[in-house]
């Protein structure tokens, strides 16, 4: 199902795509229930899928494999997992790395003892390997330096690790990469769609890391129990959730959001059909005022526990405790008489709090309304084939008006200036991942990337210039082939209103931590920590339950940490 | 060999780039081969031939121009040589796949017919020839022949799947030292 601006429609009107869809919004975005890790446990919990460790054949040394199994009823699941005593002096969480600590294949069923040989050739050297339609993802992860020898020493001896050591770090194993859809081999999305489990986005993702996470809390607790087998003990369950999963992200991300504007619109679309379903909510009801008073200070807590040096984000952090001040004297004012509360609210918040404390609000705003809005997650995937047609039948004053109305934030830039124009996306030979390079001091021109629609669409707009307006977009394609991916873009722009980021991807000012960040928050992660202006740590599931836990705890309220634990 | 529809799309997709063909066109040449693929056609030596022979009657120009141009599709008749014209049916199942018609395309040795879901075949043994003329396309009232199962993989041979390679690695930018610390955005101590 698609998201068209058309097809939804609320009493408040949801915030244009020309507010939403600036990089400056995105890099503040904050996980809320559309995001992708908690559809997977809503999900997981309601249809009482089970799940199951049948392999654990792990060495002293952590070398070996293991098999975490979840079976939804109908289809079951395995994370084939593969476990390394890698030397420090080759843990590294770049993309160049060649070995890790852990890594990992989701294999579609219950694996033979000939799959899991097969996977083992394979899986281990990750890109090199070479996978089949049976898998449906690759990952690896490596050992969180500061903490793995900590607390399994710690568990070793028989004590819990420090909880606050604990909460400095957040993981024991950050994965660095977690390839799904087709990557080497694997089993492509599309293949996917008939399975309700993976109509939403990233779900394939969101369980490889979910089981990830069990492999690795049970991983640590092996590791020092074979270190100390008399006086080892196991984690105590309120310290264990508390471990994510760590991951790294660098610039191989941050194309894909320019590279999938229909899914990028669906993704907004349901986000912002969500605020203004809870924006139009005439009379807030005492218990929904509750729940979201009792989130308010859990909130606070997260933020305070959310550790960054970067500069960037730490003046941003800065800003969102000072907005979750001024957020919380308003809540206890609040008149639950006045009509349009949420309404109100939000309006207040534009006016007086930073991008990251306007983001925190509507993810939290969000929170009391699941009956009415987690059918949305529904509409988070694209089937984008759908947007590949370009209409030929369109006349060029019509591309020309469109452009005027999509882009005209692009219009306006003069691109002459080599600060609009200093950056260019480029793949580098060494290990075909994106990067960005400096246009006017490096030679990589000539292999730019079509990562800066916004350029593309000026460009676009002046060839046009010397067309008459009743010519077919056809007829213009043919004698100008070089704007073809502009106009397919346009009118998938013109068609999904958030497809399009409103901002230039190549200025010399752009952060891609902002691309990271946004797509980030919609997988559900917390805790973003900029390593550069181009890297991002974050945590996911952390605080989630664990699949032994799932049946008995709420699958939805860990996104926010407890206050009395 | 057996690659995902994503991988060889996207291989494609590069690949045409690195051929020299401008960014759109090579989006359509990833599209082409995908669809293709998806009906259990091997097309890689049909896009090998366009890339490395281009010319302007490739079943990637018509086609892309085809299907750009719906209002032009009701009987066609392209009597000049269409380059590697396997190709064609990729687009005509993208022109036809949001509506309720279904298209024709014929030379000799081949008739297929295509709906929005699914392609029929009468007879698909000219599929893989380099050149073919004169070349029918149009709109029928019923699908005929043998209903093709659809694939979820791509079937390349390693000869054309290097070919490939070798055209999609002209879009890479060599590596250097600069490239590999500031692009990437590296330069920190990771291991931590």
């Amino acid at each position: 199902m698609q998201v068209s601006r058309s097809e939804l429609d609320a009493a408040k009107p949801r915030r244009t795509a020309s507010n939403v869809m600036k990089l400056a919004r995105m890099g503040s975005f904050h996980q809320n229930r559309l995001s992708f890790m908690r559809v997977l446990l809503r999900r997981a919990k309601s249809e009482n899928w089970t799940f199951k460790q049948s392999i654990f054949d792990i060495d002293t040394q952590g070398v070996g494999r293991a098999v975490y199994s979840a079976s939804t009823g109908k289809n079951h699941y395995s994370l084939v997992a593969f476990a390394n005593d890698l030397p420090p002096e080759k843990r590294s969480d770049r993309v160049i790395a060649t070995e890790w600590d852990a890594t990992f294949a989701l294999f579609d069923g219950i694996p033979t003892e000939a799959d899991i040989d097969r996977l083992e050739k394979n899986i281990p050297s990750q890109e090199s390997g070479r996978v089949t339609g049976k898998e449906l993802s690759i990952s690896r992860a490596n050992r969180s330096v500061r903490l793995w020898d900590y607390v399994v020493e710690s568990l070793a001896n028989g004590a819990q690790p420090s909880l606050n050591r604990v909460e400095d770090v957040g993981y024991l194993m950050r994965t660095t990469a977690v390839y799904g859809s087709g990557k080497f081999g694997a089993a492509d999305r599309e293949s996917l769609l008939e399975r309700p489990e993976f109509q939403g986005s990233f779900q394939v993702e969101m369980l490889t890391v979910y089981l990830i996470r069990t492999f690795v809390m049970d991983l640590v607790e092996y590791m020092a129990y074979a270190r100390a087998p008399v006086t080892a003990t196991k984690l105590e369950p309120t310290l264990r959730r508390k471990f994510g999963i760590g991951n790294s992200t660098g610039l191989g991300m941050a194309p894909f959001l320019i590279k999938h504007p229909m899914l990028l619109n669906n993704w907004i679309a349901a986000k912002e059909e969500a605020l203004a379903r809870v924006r139009s909510i005439k009379v807030v009801s005492p218990e929904d005022m509750q729940k979201f008073r009792s989130l308010l200070p859990r909130a606070i807590r997260n933020t305070a526990d959310w550790r960054s040096e970067h500069p960037i984000q730490k003046e941003k952090l800065a800003a969102l405790k000072q907005d979750l001040h001024i957020l919380n004297s308003k809540i206890s004012d609040l008149d639950l008489s006045a009509p349009f509360l949420w309404d109100s609210l939000y309006l207040c918040a534009e006016n007086e709090l930073s991008l990251e404390g306007q983001e925190l609000l509507v993810a939290l705003m969000l929170e009391p309304y699941g009956d009415i809005i987690d059918e949305l997650s529904d509409c988070m995937s694209a089937d984008e084939i759908k947007g590949f047609r370009i209409d030929g039948s369109m006349t060029t004053a019509s591309l020309k008006q469109l452009l005027e109305t999509t882009y005209d934030w692009a219009l306006n830039i003069d691109w002459r200036i080599k600060s609009a124009n200093a950056r260019a996306w480029y793949v580098s030979e060494e290990k075909l991942e994106p990067r960005l390079g400096e246009r006017f001091e490096e030679d990589i021109a000539d292999y730019e990337q079509p990562l800066q629609p916004g350029r593309d669409a000026a460009a676009l707009f002046k060839a046009l210039e010397t067309w008459g307006e009743h010519e077919k977009v056809a007829t213009f394609l043919v004698a100008h082939p070089e704007h073809r991916h502009t106009v397919r873009r346009a009118q998938i722009a013109a068609r999904y209103e958030y497809a399009e980021i409103r901002d230039n991807t190549i200025d010399a000012k752009m952060l891609p931590i902002d691309l990271l960040r946004a797509k980030l928050a919609f997988f559900g992660a917390g805790h973003f920590d900029p390593r550069s202006d181009r890297w991002v740590r974050i945590n996911m599931f952390k605080g989630a339950p664990f699949p032994s836990e799932l049946s008995e705890e709420p699958a939805d309220d860990w996104s926010y940490p407890l206050l009395i634990e | 060999m057996s690659y995902s529809l994503n991988e060889y799309e996207s291989l494609a997709l590069k690949a045409a780039r690195g051929a020299g063909l401008p960014w759109g066109l090579a989006e359509d040449a990833g599209k082409a081969v995908r669809i293709s693929s998806s009906f259990g056609f091997e097309s890689g030596s049909l896009l090998l031939e366009i890339l490395e022979h281009q010319q302007n009657t490739s079943a990637l120009l018509i086609g892309a121009h085809l299907c750009d141009s719906l209002d032009h599709f009701s009987g066609l008749e392209f009597l000049e040589p269409v380059q590697s014209p396997g190709l064609l049916i990729a687009f005509i199942a993208l022109s036809v796949s949001e509506t309720d018609k279904c298209a024709y395309c014929k030379w000799s040795n081949f008739e297929i017919y295509v709906t929005s879901q699914d392609l029929f075949i009468v007879s698909a043994t000219g599929f893989n020839v380099t050149t073919a003329s004169p070349i029918w396309i149009g709109l029928a009232e019923a699908p005929q022949g043998k209903k093709r199962e659809k694939s979820n993989r791509a079937m390349l041979s390693k000869d054309t799947y290097n070919k490939l390679i070798a055209l999609a690695s002209k879009t890479y930018a060599p590596a250097t030292e600069e490239s590999r610390i500031a692009g990437a955005g590296a330069g920190l101590n990771d291991n931590d």
